[in-house]
């Protein structure tokens, strides 16, 4: 448990910069005044996770061996990141709609 | 005592074959060394028993039973890849707190080259520096076994015999299997040598040995 716990900072941590650009991008759609709003930050958040996930593997694919060596698994790593993100960009959310109305 | 087998391993790219019905086996106590020429396989055999490559047929056990992929079991296996496997932000006091090594934290910081940069990053460390502490740290990580691929290369002669004792020091209490291009160097700290040539696996006694396998030219 506690392997996945250190493999869950440090995987977030590796790809902080590529979800805060695609969560920026996403909050700025959310100030729009537009019915669609979710369904474009849905997508944007899902074109940012594809980014994101390739760019690493591409990049800093060895890295990964890091995670291996804590005996914790790739879709592991990539499914705790989304989970984390997305509760970071509701919470963002929720505080940008408290601080609008 | 702790056993690891991998069977049956056949491994291609395209047309080309890498490893052909290889077998090879570990037990704690052992350090395996593993030789061959460049594109022989030796990486791709270390990565078939880590669990991150699979060939088309193959069988890893550990401890008699079969693992699908080795790096998932806990405190299985460890594996340190020619390119390295740390990130550079972290340090020395990092590894001790994420690979729980409190335990061997006097052990550890007995080693002078490892001592001085207990707080430095890995990303501001000579090559050499930065890869025996990736090794040394992987080695002391609580695992029954650990691969370690050309963990000399980059290693000035000085960090080498650094390195040595500790590979043997750590062998007692798990296997090692290592692969490297100075030979000599993996001759001595091995207990048993293995060569792989033309996909296959075969034990060498004698250095002279490595002359029919196409190794050395004497």
């Amino acid at each position: 448990m506690r392997n996945r716990l250190v493999a869950i900072k440090y995987f977030y941590r590796e790809c902080t910069i590529y979800h805060l650009i695609f969560t920026t991008l996403s909050l700025n759609i959310f100030l729009d005044d537009n019915p669609s709003i979710y369904a474009y930050i849905f997508w944007t958040k899902v074109i940012g996770y594809a980014f994101t996930f390739g760019i690493y593997q591409m990049s800093r694919h060895r890295y990964f061996y890091f995670f291996y060596n804590l005996h914790v698994g790739k879709t592991f790593m990539l499914m705790s990141s989304i989970v984390l993100d997305v509760i970071l960009m509701i919470l963002l959310m929720l505080i940008i709609q408290l601080i609008v109305n | 005592m702790n056993l690891l087998e991998v069977d049956g391993v056949d491994l291609s790219f395209g047309n080309r074959k890498i490893l052909s019905h290889v077998y090879l086996s570990c037990e704690t106590g052992e350090v395996i060394g593993l030789i061959g020429r460049n594109g022989s396989g030796k990486s791709s055999l270390l990565k078939v028993i880590f669990g991150t490559l699979t060939g088309a047929h193959q069988s890893v056990r550990l401890n008699r039973q079969y693992v699908k992929k080795l790096h998932q079991v806990s405190q299985s296996i460890n594996f340190v890849t020619q390119e390295g496997v740390l990130m550079s932000y972290l340090t020395l006091d990092d590894l001790i707190k994420i690979f729980h090594l409190r335990k061997y934290e006097a052990e550890l910081l007995a080693i002078d080259e490892i001592k001085r940069e207990r707080f430095t990053r890995l990303g501001a460390l000579s090559g050499g520096t930065r890869k025996l502490i990736e090794i040394t740290v992987h080695l002391y990580a609580d695992t029954m076994f650990t691969l370690l691929d050309e963990p000399f290369s980059y290693l000035s002669p000085v960090l080498v015999e650094t390195l040595l004792p500790i590979i043997q020091q750590r062998s007692r209490v798990k296997g090692i299997i290592l692969t490297d291009h100075q030979y000599q160097t993996v001759w001595s700290v091995s207990s048993r040598r293995l060569v792989l040539y033309d996909g296959i696996v075969q034990e060498v006694k004698e250095q002279e040995e490595l002359e029919q396998y196409g190794y050395l030219s004497f």
